[in-house]
């Protein structure tokens, strides 16, 4: 199903509301809850650049810049609504140009959520921001939310991040463009239906359990960034001789909160799932437990090596970068770190830097 | 720690009084006395004074660790308790524009790059991971801090920033999160503020070995706020014609509010610095000779090209008469509100100039414009600061088609040189400034 029609059968079926939501995290179990589709803005990747785009200085990330003409095309105009989570300086400044000096005139959304350690200022602002969101979001659809809504909405999310969890597991041959395909349709996809795609996808894969590398077998890779894009990296990760074991991407793995047993209060469910998110520096987590996080994936997929994949002028995932690049090679996972644009094809120097790297990785597992 | 406190006590009250006096001298004999250097008018006196004010912060600061307890600070910080706490306070931002300035900061920020840090990073922080990476500084020596204090009313690089400063120094990081206000902000993002602010006294209280005393406290934001409030006036002598000073000049002078705001000292600077703007103002003595047009910069200031930009506009008539960047200063403090210290620093440090929507921040641009009675305007794009230039363009169309004021858009970084063409960015702007007298 693509976009396109995700958004038709909703509105035609079950006849709800459809809201953009930009990068990164946001609450969606709220806006299952009250009948909103979400359709993520990552870019989109194609956009013919106009006057539109220029409005924003090219020294700002694609996915900003992306998002300001797509948000100004005849296609936008299928969305009702935008949500933007404070995720980072540039998204805030597009959220206040769109709004400020057009063209968007229909209703627009924030989710700040908080920055830090979440202790007991941020604890409470964090649910009382929760609640102020389903308050508007209820204001704009005309739906109340019950308890009851929103724990089912809750529960379904979590199961698929736990099935979510496990599609993202070591599989030795699986985790590639189709799995990869599959996760990102969550992107514009209605929850339920999404789920039963991924259930069914489930059904039919083969996990390797050895999680070992194989003699003559492709390296394994720990991925992380923002996005995988342009999509053509994971055909460029399998010509060069890798593939992805372990998924750190926002767009992707640092996005999966599963929680084993969920609070009763819905609010305090929310908040569970929140905490279990894996840390990312736009919520403004310790480099340190950023490492940890990662070198702990990295060990339990048996990850050879590390890909760190950034999307060009994306400052939050920038300044990690020595300190992972440092602390991940003394733990003996060498790291590669690649800008790229957003669409388009992976540039030949790229995919040589990518051949290049995979060959040392698997030069080391020859002499162990 | 005895010792290191009377060495702190000394150049604090006395030796760098001495060493800035002497410094004064030697620049005296070098220089010989201040004159008027067409195409500028005479300078302004009080510069002695604020370099006293700066060289002896700095001198201060080497002896300050171990000493008294010291923090980093982000310029945003809400620093009032802090200072009525005894801590030293360096304010990392205001030390890169100072490297910034002496045309120091490129080389800096290569040291950050050599550690790993991509060049896309904004030029501050790579100034400063730089100088403390490579040890170098021309201040001689910035003391290590107890406490790393940021708040993420100018941006959210500053988050990012002090997260590796708390991973290179090993020292405990205070985040103070302000959400951005779209329109007003709600009544739970001030009460958040307010709740952070609550628990960072707490830390700093246990860091400091004491307990902050309300009667000290309120002194301190009293203090801090009438140092904002006289840099308020200060700045708006500059709506007389010819301009007693330049939003140049203020760039410099903008840096006792910054570093030492709730100090006597500071007010006693900002009081001074206004009686003499004031009687300059008076007798029609302006910072440039022909005042002819009066521009608007917005931005942070390009510090190693200030004093270029300064000559290329009076040569030609035209003065930079006020600043977005500068305003943000006297914007805030003043709102402080003694009375109730902690509801009012809440509300006052979330409300920033750059905390606040496009739209709020367009209407004090053209405000300011507007009292300045400013027809010209340079926007500075710098690539290093989004949150600053992101709807950089929106607002110069809107200045141009609504306001009829003529603005540029000057793209260039403000601390690394290194990415930069002084040509082309002059050469720019004197295409700007030719096409007023078509
Ligand atoms: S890619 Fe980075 S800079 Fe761009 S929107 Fe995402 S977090 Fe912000
Ligand atoms: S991004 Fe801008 S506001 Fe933030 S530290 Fe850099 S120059 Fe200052």
């Amino acid at each position: 199903m693509t976009r396109n029609e995700a958004i038709s059968t909703h509105r035609n079926q079950r006849h709800g509301k459809v809201l953009a939501c930009f990068p990164m995290q946001y609450p969606r179990e709220l806006l299952t809850a009250l009948n909103i589709l979400a359709v993520e803005v990552w870019g989109p990747p194609d956009v013919t650049p106009t006057h539109e785009m220029a409005r924003i200085q090219a020294y700002v990330c694609p996915i900003v810049r992306h998002s300001m003409e797509f948000l100004a095309s005849k296609e936008a105009s299928q969305l009702d609504g935008i949500l933007f989570p404070h995720t980072c300086d540039s998204l805030q400044g597009l959220a206040t140009v769109l709004t400020d000096f057009g063209p968007w005139d229909k209703p627009v959304f924030h989710f700040t959520h908080p920055k830090g350690p979440l202790d007991s200022p941020r604890r409470t602002f964090l649910r009382k921001e929760f609640q102020h969101l389903a308050t508007q979001l209820e204001e704009w659809t005309g739906e109340t939310l019950t308890l009851e809504k929103l724990r089912d909405a809750i529960a379904l999310h979590n199961h698929l991040d736990s099935l979510r969890g496990t599609l993202l597991e070591p599989t030795g041959q699986t985790l590639g463009p189709l799995q990869y395909e599959l996760l990102r349709r969550g992107e514009f996809q209605w929850p339920q239906t999404w789920l039963e795609e991924i259930q069914e996808a489930l059904a039919g894969v083969s996990v390797d359990v050895s999680k070992e590398a194989k003699e003559g077998g492709p390296a394994r890779l720990l991925v992380s960034g923002i996005v995988p894009e342009p999509q053509g990296i994971f055909e460029a990760l399998r010509q060069a001789g890798a593939i992805p074991v372990a998924d750190d991407y926002a767009a992707i793995g640092r996005r999966i909160c599963h929680v084993e047993n969920l609070p009763d209060d819905p609010f305090d469910a929310l908040m569970a799932r929140y905490e279990a998110l894996p840390p990312c520096p736009t919520r403004g987590a310790s480099v340190d437990r950023r490492i940890g996080w990662l070198l702990e994936r990295a060990r339990s997929a048996k990850a050879e090596a590390v890909l760190l994949h950034n999307i060009t002028f994306c400052e939050p995932e920038m300044f990690d970068l020595p300190h992972i690049r440092r602390e991940l090679a003394a733990q003996g996972l060498p790291v590669l770190y690649m800008e790229t644009e957003l669409g388009g094809e992976l540039s030949g120097q790229l995919a040589t830097r990518l051949e290049a790297f995979v060959e040392m990785v698997l030069d080391a597992r020859r002499k162990g | 720690m005895m010792l290191r406190r009377m060495q702190y006590e000394f150049m604090k009250n006395a030796g760098g009084t001495f060493l800035t006096g002497l410094q004064r001298y030697q620049a005296f004999k070098k220089r010989g006395k201040r004159g008027a250097r067409p195409p500028f008018g005479p300078p302004l006196e009080s510069v002695e004074r604020l370099k006293e004010i700066m060289t002896r912060y700095y001198f201060t600061g080497r002896y300050a660790d171990g000493a008294v307890p010291v923090a980093w600070v982000t310029s945003g910080f809400p620093s009032e308790a802090l200072v009525a706490l005894g801590y030293h306070l360096v304010y990392p931002e205001n030390h890169a524009a100072l490297c910034g300035a002496r045309r120091k900061g490129g080389k800096m920020c290569g040291a950050a790059e050599e550690f790993g840090y991509p060049r896309d990073i904004c030029s501050y922080v790579r100034t400063d991971l730089g100088s403390l990476l490579s040890k170098k500084t021309p201040v001689g020596r910035l003391p290590k801090p107890d406490l790393l204090c940021c708040c993420t009313n100018i941006c959210q690089t500053v988050l990012y920033w002090y997260r590796a400063l708390a991973k290179h120094l090993d020292v405990p990081l205070v985040i103070i999160d302000t959400p951005f206000i779209y329109g007003e902000a709600p009544t739970h993002h001030l009460e958040y503020v307010r709740g952070q602010l609550d628990q960072f006294i707490e830390v700093a209280e246990r860091i400091g070995g004491k307990k902050l005393s309300p009667e000290h406290f309120v002194d301190t934001v009293k203090k801090a706020q009438r140092a904002s409030s006289l840099w308020g006036e200060c700045l708006a002598t500059g709506k007389a014609k010819p301009s007693p000073w330049s939003a140049i000049d203020s760039f410099f002078h903008i840096a006792p509010v910054v570093t030492i705001r709730g100090s006597d000292e500071c007010v006693d600077y900002y009081q001074m610095l206004l009686n003499e703007l004031t009687e300059r103002a008076r007798k029609g003595v302006g910072a440039i000779d022909n005042e002819r047009h009066r521009l608007l910069w917005d931005n942070l200031p390009i510090w190693f090209l200030v004093r270029d930009l300064a000559l290329a506009t009076a040569e030609r008539g035209f003065q930079f008469v006020c600043a977005t960047y500068s305003n943000a200063w006297a914007e805030a403090g003043s709102q402080i509100d003694p009375s109730t210290p902690l509801d009012s620093t809440a509300r006052t440090y979330t409300s920033v100039y750059l905390n606040r929507d496009l739209d709020n921040r367009t209407r004090s641009l053209i405000q300011l414009a507007r009292d300045f009675d400013a027809d010209g305007a340079v926007l500075h794009s710098d690539r290093s600061c989004k949150p600053y230039s992101v709807g950089q363009v929106d607002v110069r169309n809107r200045l141009m088609e609504e306001e009829g004021i003529r603005a540029m858009l000057l793209e260039a970084d403000h601390n690394d040189e290194r990415s930069f063409s002084k040509e082309q960015a002059l050469t720019r702007l004197q295409a700007f400034m030719e096409a007023f007298d078509e």
